[in-house]
Protein backbone atom coordinates (compact mmCIF):
# COMPACT_ATOMS: atom_id res chain seq x y z
CA UNK A 1 0.00 0.00 0.00
CA UNK A 2 1.17 3.53 -0.76
CA UNK A 3 0.39 6.12 1.89
CA UNK A 4 0.47 9.89 1.50
CA UNK A 5 0.64 11.68 4.85
CA UNK A 6 -0.35 15.29 5.41
CA UNK A 7 0.57 18.08 7.79
CA UNK A 8 -3.03 19.25 8.16
CA UNK A 9 -6.58 18.12 7.65
CA UNK A 10 -7.01 20.97 5.16
CA UNK A 11 -4.15 19.58 3.06
CA UNK A 12 -5.82 16.15 3.11
CA UNK A 13 -9.14 17.49 1.84
CA UNK A 14 -7.41 19.66 -0.72
CA UNK A 15 -5.57 16.57 -1.95
CA UNK A 16 -8.77 14.54 -2.09
CA UNK A 17 -10.53 17.16 -4.15
CA UNK A 18 -7.80 17.33 -6.77
CA UNK A 19 -7.34 13.54 -6.77
CA UNK A 20 -11.02 12.99 -7.45
CA UNK A 21 -11.04 15.61 -10.16
CA UNK A 22 -8.23 13.82 -11.99
CA UNK A 23 -9.49 10.30 -11.27
CA UNK A 24 -6.49 9.37 -9.13
CA UNK A 25 -6.87 6.03 -7.45
CA UNK A 26 -7.17 5.91 -3.65
CA UNK A 27 -9.17 7.21 -0.73
CA UNK A 28 -8.84 9.14 2.50
CA UNK A 29 -8.27 6.89 5.51
CA UNK A 30 -6.57 6.86 8.89
CA UNK A 31 -2.80 7.13 8.78
CA UNK A 32 -1.16 3.93 10.08
CA UNK A 33 0.23 4.40 13.58
CA UNK A 34 3.61 3.06 12.42
CA UNK A 35 4.04 6.02 10.07
CA UNK A 36 2.81 8.91 12.13
CA UNK A 37 2.32 9.51 15.81
CA UNK A 38 -0.65 11.65 14.90
CA UNK A 39 -4.25 10.68 14.39
CA UNK A 40 -4.70 12.34 11.05
CA UNK A 41 -5.73 11.48 7.53
CA UNK A 42 -3.74 9.80 4.83
CA UNK A 43 -4.39 9.14 1.16
CA UNK A 44 -4.31 5.38 0.80
CA UNK A 45 -3.63 3.64 -2.50
CA UNK A 46 -4.00 -0.14 -2.40
CA UNK A 47 -1.97 -0.81 -5.51
CA UNK A 48 -0.21 1.79 -7.56
CA UNK A 49 2.98 3.52 -8.46
CA UNK A 50 4.80 5.75 -6.00
CA UNK A 51 6.44 7.57 -8.91
CA UNK A 52 3.09 8.43 -10.48
CA UNK A 53 1.86 9.75 -7.15
CA UNK A 54 5.00 11.81 -6.65
CA UNK A 55 4.72 13.30 -10.12
CA UNK A 56 1.04 14.10 -9.54
CA UNK A 57 1.79 15.88 -6.25
CA UNK A 58 4.51 18.00 -7.83
CA UNK A 59 2.46 18.82 -10.93
CA UNK A 60 -0.54 19.92 -8.87
CA UNK A 61 1.52 21.81 -6.30
CA UNK A 62 -0.02 19.79 -3.44
CA UNK A 63 1.25 19.85 0.13
CA UNK A 64 2.09 16.57 1.85
CA UNK A 65 4.26 15.43 4.73
CA UNK A 66 5.62 12.36 2.99
CA UNK A 67 4.94 9.29 0.85
CA UNK A 68 5.38 5.85 2.40
CA UNK A 69 5.02 2.22 1.32
CA UNK A 70 3.83 -0.64 3.49
CA UNK B 1 -46.24 41.51 16.69
CA UNK B 2 -44.91 44.67 15.10
CA UNK B 3 -43.35 44.14 11.66
CA UNK B 4 -39.64 44.77 11.79
CA UNK B 5 -37.66 46.94 9.44
CA UNK B 6 -34.10 45.85 9.97
CA UNK B 7 -31.45 48.56 9.59
CA UNK B 8 -28.75 47.07 11.85
CA UNK B 9 -26.87 45.06 9.26
CA UNK B 10 -23.48 46.48 10.30
CA UNK B 11 -23.93 44.56 13.56
CA UNK B 12 -25.44 41.34 12.20
CA UNK B 13 -27.37 40.70 9.00
CA UNK B 14 -30.80 39.36 9.92
CA UNK B 15 -32.08 38.54 6.46
CA UNK B 16 -29.95 35.71 5.08
CA UNK B 17 -30.15 33.80 1.81
CA UNK B 18 -32.42 30.79 2.34
CA UNK B 19 -29.57 28.35 1.68
CA UNK B 20 -27.75 29.45 4.84
CA UNK B 21 -30.22 28.04 7.38
CA UNK B 22 -30.69 24.92 5.24
CA UNK B 23 -26.93 24.28 5.20
CA UNK B 24 -26.70 24.64 9.00
CA UNK B 25 -29.61 22.24 9.51
CA UNK B 26 -28.06 19.75 7.11
CA UNK B 27 -24.71 20.03 8.86
CA UNK B 28 -26.03 19.70 12.37
CA UNK B 29 -27.91 16.58 11.31
CA UNK B 30 -25.02 14.83 9.62
CA UNK B 31 -21.58 16.14 10.62
CA UNK B 32 -19.08 14.42 12.87
CA UNK B 33 -15.97 16.22 14.11
CA UNK B 34 -13.65 17.68 11.48
CA UNK B 35 -10.36 15.81 11.47
CA UNK B 36 -11.43 13.69 14.41
CA UNK B 37 -11.70 10.18 13.06
CA UNK B 38 -11.91 9.00 9.49
CA UNK B 39 -15.48 7.85 9.06
CA UNK B 40 -18.26 9.09 6.78
CA UNK B 41 -19.64 11.67 9.24
CA UNK B 42 -16.20 13.13 9.92
CA UNK B 43 -15.31 13.18 6.23
CA UNK B 44 -18.53 14.97 5.36
CA UNK B 45 -17.79 17.65 7.94
CA UNK B 46 -14.20 17.96 6.74
CA UNK B 47 -15.24 18.36 3.13
CA UNK B 48 -17.76 21.04 4.07
CA UNK B 49 -15.18 23.01 6.05
CA UNK B 50 -12.66 22.70 3.23
CA UNK B 51 -15.28 23.97 0.77
CA UNK B 52 -15.82 26.99 3.06
CA UNK B 53 -12.07 27.67 3.14
CA UNK B 54 -11.95 27.53 -0.62
CA UNK B 55 -14.94 29.81 -1.17
CA UNK B 56 -13.74 32.38 1.39
CA UNK B 57 -10.24 32.36 -0.17
CA UNK B 58 -11.76 32.92 -3.62
CA UNK B 59 -14.07 35.72 -2.47
CA UNK B 60 -11.45 37.59 -0.45
CA UNK B 61 -8.59 37.05 -2.88
CA UNK B 62 -6.45 34.97 -0.52
CA UNK B 63 -3.74 32.88 -2.21
CA UNK B 64 -5.18 29.47 -1.28
CA UNK B 65 -7.64 27.67 1.05
CA UNK B 66 -4.72 26.83 3.34
CA UNK B 67 -4.33 30.55 4.06
CA UNK B 68 -7.79 30.72 5.66
CA UNK B 69 -8.04 29.94 9.40
CA UNK B 70 -11.41 30.03 11.07
CA UNK B 71 -12.32 31.77 14.31
CA UNK B 72 -15.52 32.73 16.11
CA UNK B 73 -15.73 36.23 14.62
CA UNK B 74 -13.56 39.18 13.56
CA UNK B 75 -12.78 40.06 17.18
CA UNK B 76 -11.23 36.67 17.82
CA UNK B 77 -9.44 36.72 14.46
CA UNK B 78 -8.02 40.17 15.25
CA UNK B 79 -6.89 39.03 18.69
CA UNK B 80 -5.09 36.09 17.08
CA UNK B 81 -3.29 38.36 14.62
CA UNK B 82 -2.61 41.31 16.91
CA UNK B 83 -1.25 39.21 19.77
CA UNK B 84 0.40 36.55 17.62
CA UNK B 85 2.34 39.04 15.53
CA UNK B 86 3.48 41.34 18.33
CA UNK B 87 6.73 41.05 20.23
CA UNK B 88 7.36 42.62 23.65
CA UNK B 89 8.26 46.28 23.35
CA UNK B 90 7.32 46.62 19.69
CA UNK B 91 5.64 49.66 18.09
CA UNK B 92 2.22 49.33 16.49
CA UNK B 93 0.24 51.83 14.41
CA UNK B 94 -3.54 51.97 14.11
CA UNK B 95 -6.12 54.63 13.27
CA UNK B 96 -8.82 56.42 15.23
CA UNK B 97 -11.39 54.64 13.06
CA UNK B 98 -10.55 51.35 14.76
CA UNK B 99 -13.18 49.34 16.60
CA UNK B 100 -12.56 48.18 20.16
CA UNK B 101 -11.77 44.75 18.70
CA UNK B 102 -8.50 46.36 17.59
CA UNK B 103 -8.05 49.05 20.24
CA UNK B 104 -8.50 46.89 23.34
CA UNK B 105 -6.08 44.10 22.34
CA UNK B 106 -3.55 46.81 21.41
CA UNK B 107 -4.05 48.57 24.73
CA UNK B 108 -3.46 45.25 26.45
CA UNK B 109 -0.20 44.85 24.52
CA UNK B 110 0.71 48.38 25.65
CA UNK B 111 -0.11 47.65 29.31
CA UNK B 112 1.22 44.11 29.62
CA UNK B 113 3.96 43.78 26.97
CA UNK B 114 5.50 47.24 26.90
CA UNK B 115 4.34 47.91 23.32
CA UNK B 116 3.94 51.45 22.01
CA UNK B 117 0.64 52.09 20.24
CA UNK B 118 0.42 55.08 17.90
CA UNK B 119 -2.91 56.27 16.52
CA UNK B 120 -3.33 58.14 13.22
CA UNK B 121 -6.11 60.74 13.41
CA UNK B 122 -9.42 60.86 11.64
CA UNK B 123 -10.42 64.34 10.45
CA UNK B 124 -13.86 65.82 11.27
CA UNK B 125 -15.13 64.85 7.79
CA UNK B 126 -14.35 61.20 8.55
CA UNK B 127 -11.22 60.97 6.40
CA UNK B 128 -7.86 59.57 7.51
CA UNK B 129 -4.99 61.99 8.07
CA UNK B 130 -2.57 60.31 5.65
CA UNK B 131 0.26 62.76 6.42
CA UNK B 132 0.15 61.82 10.08
CA UNK B 133 -0.18 58.13 9.22
CA UNK B 134 2.99 58.20 7.14
CA UNK B 135 4.80 60.30 9.74
CA UNK B 136 4.05 57.72 12.45
CA UNK B 137 5.46 54.98 10.25
CA UNK B 138 8.49 57.03 9.25
CA UNK B 139 9.44 57.38 12.93
CA UNK B 140 10.67 53.83 12.48
CA UNK B 141 10.63 50.33 13.88
CA UNK B 142 6.88 49.71 13.47
CA UNK B 143 6.08 46.01 13.75
CA UNK B 144 2.67 46.24 12.08
CA UNK B 145 -0.24 48.46 11.18
CA UNK B 146 -3.75 47.32 12.18
CA UNK B 147 -6.41 49.26 10.31
CA UNK B 148 -10.07 49.01 9.52
CA UNK B 149 -11.21 48.87 5.90
CA UNK B 150 -14.37 50.86 6.66
CA UNK B 151 -15.51 52.75 9.73
CA UNK B 152 -18.31 50.88 11.46
CA UNK B 153 -19.66 54.30 12.52
CA UNK B 154 -19.60 56.41 9.35
CA UNK B 155 -19.20 53.82 6.59
CA UNK B 156 -16.18 55.67 5.19
CA UNK B 157 -14.04 53.21 3.24
CA UNK B 158 -10.35 53.93 3.55
CA UNK B 159 -7.72 53.55 0.86
CA UNK B 160 -6.18 50.51 2.47
CA UNK B 161 -4.11 49.58 -0.58
CA UNK B 162 -2.29 52.91 -0.14
CA UNK B 163 -2.05 52.33 3.61
CA UNK B 164 -0.54 48.86 3.08
CA UNK B 165 1.91 50.24 0.55
CA UNK B 166 3.10 52.91 3.00
CA UNK B 167 3.35 50.32 5.80
CA UNK B 168 5.48 48.02 3.67
CA UNK B 169 7.65 50.96 2.54
CA UNK B 170 8.67 51.37 6.18
CA UNK B 171 9.06 47.63 6.80
CA UNK B 172 5.82 47.12 8.73
CA UNK B 173 3.28 44.35 8.20
CA UNK B 174 -0.34 45.26 7.47
CA UNK B 175 -3.35 43.72 9.23
CA UNK B 176 -6.73 44.59 7.73
CA UNK B 177 -9.95 44.56 9.75
CA UNK B 178 -12.52 43.71 7.08
CA UNK B 179 -15.41 43.14 9.49
CA UNK B 180 -17.51 45.77 7.71
CA UNK B 181 -16.45 45.05 4.15
CA UNK B 182 -15.96 41.31 3.54
CA UNK B 183 -18.81 40.41 1.18
CA UNK B 184 -20.00 44.02 0.94
CA UNK B 185 -17.22 45.48 -1.19
CA UNK B 186 -14.81 44.01 -3.74
CA UNK B 187 -11.78 42.93 -1.72
CA UNK B 188 -8.66 41.06 -2.75
CA UNK B 189 -6.03 40.35 -0.13
CA UNK B 190 -3.35 39.82 -2.75
CA UNK B 191 -4.20 42.97 -4.70
CA UNK B 192 -4.45 45.12 -1.57
CA UNK B 193 -1.17 43.78 -0.25
CA UNK B 194 -2.59 42.97 3.18
CA UNK B 195 -0.51 40.46 5.14
CA UNK B 196 -3.57 39.45 7.16
CA UNK B 197 -7.27 40.02 6.50
CA UNK B 198 -9.64 39.47 9.43
CA UNK B 199 -13.31 38.89 8.65
CA UNK B 200 -16.53 37.92 10.34
CA UNK B 201 -19.18 35.62 8.92
CA UNK B 202 -22.32 37.08 10.47
CA UNK B 203 -22.39 40.46 8.75
CA UNK B 204 -22.12 40.89 4.97
CA UNK B 205 -21.02 37.30 4.31
CA UNK B 206 -24.52 36.25 5.52
CA UNK B 207 -23.19 33.42 7.68
CA UNK B 208 -24.32 32.45 11.18
CA UNK B 209 -22.95 34.13 14.30
CA UNK B 210 -19.90 32.27 15.59
CA UNK B 211 -18.16 32.20 12.21
CA UNK B 212 -15.25 34.30 10.99
CA UNK B 213 -11.54 34.03 10.54
CA UNK B 214 -8.35 35.37 9.10
CA UNK B 215 -6.59 35.06 5.76
CA UNK B 216 -2.84 34.91 6.31
CA UNK B 217 -0.28 35.31 3.54
CA UNK B 218 1.95 32.22 3.09
CA UNK B 219 5.15 32.11 5.15
CA UNK B 220 3.83 34.56 7.74
CA UNK B 221 4.18 32.72 11.05
CA UNK B 222 1.64 33.78 13.67
CA UNK B 223 1.99 32.43 17.20
CA UNK B 224 -1.28 30.65 18.10
CA UNK B 225 -3.49 32.39 20.64
CA UNK B 226 -4.99 29.05 21.70
CA UNK B 227 -3.33 25.63 21.75
CA UNK B 228 -4.97 22.25 22.13
CA UNK B 229 -6.50 19.48 20.07
CA UNK B 230 -5.53 19.48 16.42
CA UNK B 231 -6.45 15.99 15.21
CA UNK B 232 -2.85 15.63 13.99
CA UNK B 233 0.62 15.27 15.54
CA UNK B 234 -0.87 14.13 18.82
CA UNK B 235 2.44 13.51 20.57
CA UNK B 236 3.90 16.94 19.79
CA UNK B 237 4.08 18.87 23.05
CA UNK B 238 2.95 22.12 21.45
CA UNK B 239 0.25 22.91 18.92
CA UNK B 240 1.43 22.18 15.34
CA UNK B 241 2.40 25.36 13.44
CA UNK B 242 1.06 24.28 10.04
CA UNK B 243 -1.53 26.58 8.51
CA UNK B 244 -4.47 26.84 8.52
CA UNK B 245 -5.00 24.62 11.57
CA UNK B 246 -2.16 26.24 13.51
CA UNK B 247 -4.67 28.93 14.51
CA UNK B 248 -7.65 26.61 15.06
CA UNK B 249 -7.13 24.58 18.25
CA UNK B 250 -10.24 22.58 19.14
CA UNK B 251 -13.13 21.49 16.95
CA UNK B 252 -14.19 24.19 14.51
CA UNK B 253 -17.80 25.32 14.13
CA UNK B 254 -18.43 23.12 11.09
CA UNK B 255 -22.21 23.59 11.29
CA UNK B 256 -21.84 27.35 11.17
CA UNK B 257 -19.14 27.20 8.52
CA UNK B 258 -21.44 25.18 6.25
CA UNK B 259 -23.88 28.08 6.57
CA UNK B 260 -21.10 30.55 5.86
CA UNK B 261 -20.26 28.70 2.63
CA UNK B 262 -23.90 29.06 1.57
CA UNK B 263 -23.73 32.79 2.29
CA UNK B 264 -20.57 33.16 0.22
CA UNK B 265 -22.13 31.12 -2.58
CA UNK B 266 -25.05 33.58 -2.69
CA UNK B 267 -22.65 36.54 -2.87
CA UNK B 268 -20.72 34.92 -5.71
CA UNK B 269 -23.94 34.25 -7.61
CA UNK B 270 -25.21 37.81 -7.12
CA UNK B 271 -21.80 39.43 -7.58
CA UNK B 272 -20.16 41.66 -4.99
CA UNK B 273 -20.33 44.64 -7.35
CA UNK B 274 -24.08 44.23 -7.85
CA UNK B 275 -24.65 43.89 -4.09
CA UNK B 276 -22.54 46.98 -3.39
CA UNK B 277 -24.34 48.95 -6.10
CA UNK B 278 -27.75 48.14 -4.62
CA UNK B 279 -26.69 48.95 -1.05
CA UNK B 280 -25.08 52.20 -2.23
CA UNK B 281 -28.32 53.20 -3.93
CA UNK B 282 -30.33 52.54 -0.75
CA UNK B 283 -27.73 54.41 1.33
CA UNK B 284 -27.89 57.47 -0.94
CA UNK B 285 -31.70 57.40 -0.92
CA UNK B 286 -31.68 57.40 2.88
CA UNK B 287 -29.03 60.10 3.23
CA UNK B 288 -30.80 62.41 0.78
CA UNK B 289 -34.06 61.85 2.62
CA UNK B 290 -32.75 62.68 6.08
CA UNK B 291 -30.42 65.56 5.23
CA UNK B 292 -33.22 68.12 5.21
CA UNK B 293 -34.65 67.19 8.61
CA UNK B 294 -34.12 70.06 11.06
CA UNK B 295 -31.47 69.24 13.68
CA UNK B 296 -30.20 66.13 11.91
CA UNK B 297 -26.62 65.88 10.70
CA UNK B 298 -24.97 62.93 9.02
CA UNK B 299 -21.60 61.89 10.43
CA UNK B 300 -18.86 61.40 7.84
CA UNK B 301 -19.74 59.18 4.93
CA UNK B 302 -17.81 61.12 2.30
CA UNK B 303 -14.32 61.05 3.76
CA UNK B 304 -13.07 57.91 2.09
CA UNK B 305 -12.70 56.43 -1.38
CA UNK B 306 -16.06 54.69 -1.10
CA UNK B 307 -18.80 54.05 1.43
CA UNK B 308 -20.33 50.97 3.01
CA UNK B 309 -24.08 50.84 3.66
CA UNK B 310 -23.97 52.97 6.80
CA UNK B 311 -25.54 56.32 7.64
CA UNK B 312 -24.92 57.56 11.19
CA UNK B 313 -26.82 60.58 12.39
CA UNK B 314 -26.49 63.04 15.20
CA UNK B 315 -29.58 64.96 16.31
CA UNK B 316 -28.95 68.30 17.96
CA UNK B 317 -29.95 68.18 21.62
CA UNK B 318 -31.21 64.59 21.52
CA UNK B 319 -29.55 61.63 23.20
CA UNK B 320 -29.10 58.91 20.59
CA UNK B 321 -30.56 56.25 22.90
CA UNK B 322 -33.90 58.09 23.06
CA UNK B 323 -34.14 58.23 19.30
CA UNK B 324 -33.10 54.60 18.88
CA UNK B 325 -35.75 53.55 21.41
CA UNK B 326 -38.46 55.64 19.71
CA UNK B 327 -37.68 54.11 16.32
CA UNK B 328 -37.82 50.59 17.73
CA UNK B 329 -40.86 51.06 19.95
CA UNK B 330 -43.06 53.19 17.71
CA UNK B 331 -42.01 52.05 14.26
CA UNK B 332 -40.44 48.61 14.62
CA UNK B 333 -37.24 49.95 13.07
CA UNK B 334 -34.03 48.30 14.26
CA UNK B 335 -31.02 50.62 14.41
CA UNK B 336 -27.98 50.87 16.64
CA UNK B 337 -27.77 53.81 19.02
CA UNK B 338 -24.82 54.65 21.25
CA UNK B 339 -21.08 54.56 20.77
CA UNK B 340 -20.71 51.52 18.48
CA UNK B 341 -17.50 50.26 20.16
CA UNK B 342 -15.70 53.07 18.33
CA UNK B 343 -14.58 55.47 21.09
CA UNK B 344 -11.84 57.30 19.19
CA UNK B 345 -14.08 57.82 16.17
CA UNK B 346 -16.84 59.39 18.29
CA UNK B 347 -14.22 61.58 19.93
CA UNK B 348 -12.92 62.65 16.50
CA UNK B 349 -16.41 63.52 15.32
CA UNK B 350 -17.45 65.26 18.54
CA UNK B 351 -20.27 62.85 19.39
CA UNK B 352 -18.79 61.35 22.53
CA UNK B 353 -21.60 62.68 24.76
CA UNK B 354 -24.74 62.05 22.71
CA UNK B 355 -23.55 59.10 20.66
CA UNK B 356 -25.19 58.55 17.30
CA UNK B 357 -27.92 56.50 15.70
CA UNK B 358 -26.56 54.21 13.02
CA UNK B 359 -28.69 52.96 10.16
CA UNK B 360 -27.01 50.17 8.19
CA UNK B 361 -28.46 48.52 5.13
CA UNK B 362 -28.15 45.27 3.25
CA UNK B 363 -29.11 44.13 -0.22
CA UNK B 364 -32.23 42.56 1.29
CA UNK B 365 -33.61 45.99 2.27
CA UNK B 366 -36.02 47.70 -0.12
CA UNK B 367 -36.67 51.24 -1.31
CA UNK B 368 -40.04 51.11 0.46
CA UNK B 369 -38.31 50.31 3.77
CA UNK B 370 -35.92 53.22 3.24
CA UNK B 371 -38.86 55.57 2.60
CA UNK B 372 -40.54 54.32 5.78
CA UNK B 373 -37.30 54.85 7.70
CA UNK B 374 -37.08 58.47 6.52
CA UNK B 375 -40.69 59.12 7.53
CA UNK B 376 -40.12 57.50 10.93
CA UNK B 377 -37.00 59.52 11.55
CA UNK B 378 -38.74 62.81 10.66
CA UNK B 379 -41.62 62.17 13.04
CA UNK B 380 -39.44 60.80 15.85
CA UNK B 381 -37.00 63.73 15.68
CA UNK B 382 -39.88 66.24 15.69
CA UNK B 383 -41.39 64.54 18.72
CA UNK B 384 -38.11 64.46 20.66
CA UNK B 385 -36.83 68.00 19.95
Amino acid sequence: MIIVAFHTTADAFGFEEIAKRYGLEGRLGTIPRSISAGCGFAWLVEQGSREILQRFIIQQGLECEGIYEQ
Amino acid sequence: MIFLIYFDNAATTLMKPSGVAAAVVRGISSFGGVGRGVHPASLEAGRAVFETRRSVARLLGAPSPSCVSFALNATMALNIALQGMAVPGCTIVTTAASHNSVLRPLNRLRDESGCTVKVASIKPDGSLDFDEYERLLSEGDVRYVAATHASNLTGDVYNVARMAQIAHKYGALFILDAAQTAGALPLSQEELGADVVCFTGHKSLFGPQGTGGLCVMPDLDIAPLVEGGSGTHTFDERHPRFMPEALEAGTVNAHGLAGLAAGVRYIEEMGVDAIHEKVSRLTSQFEEGVCGIAGVSVLGGHGGIDRSGVVAIDVEGVDSSLLGDALARDWGICTRAGAHCAPLMHRALGTEQRGAVRFSFSCFNTEEEIAKGIEALKESVNALR
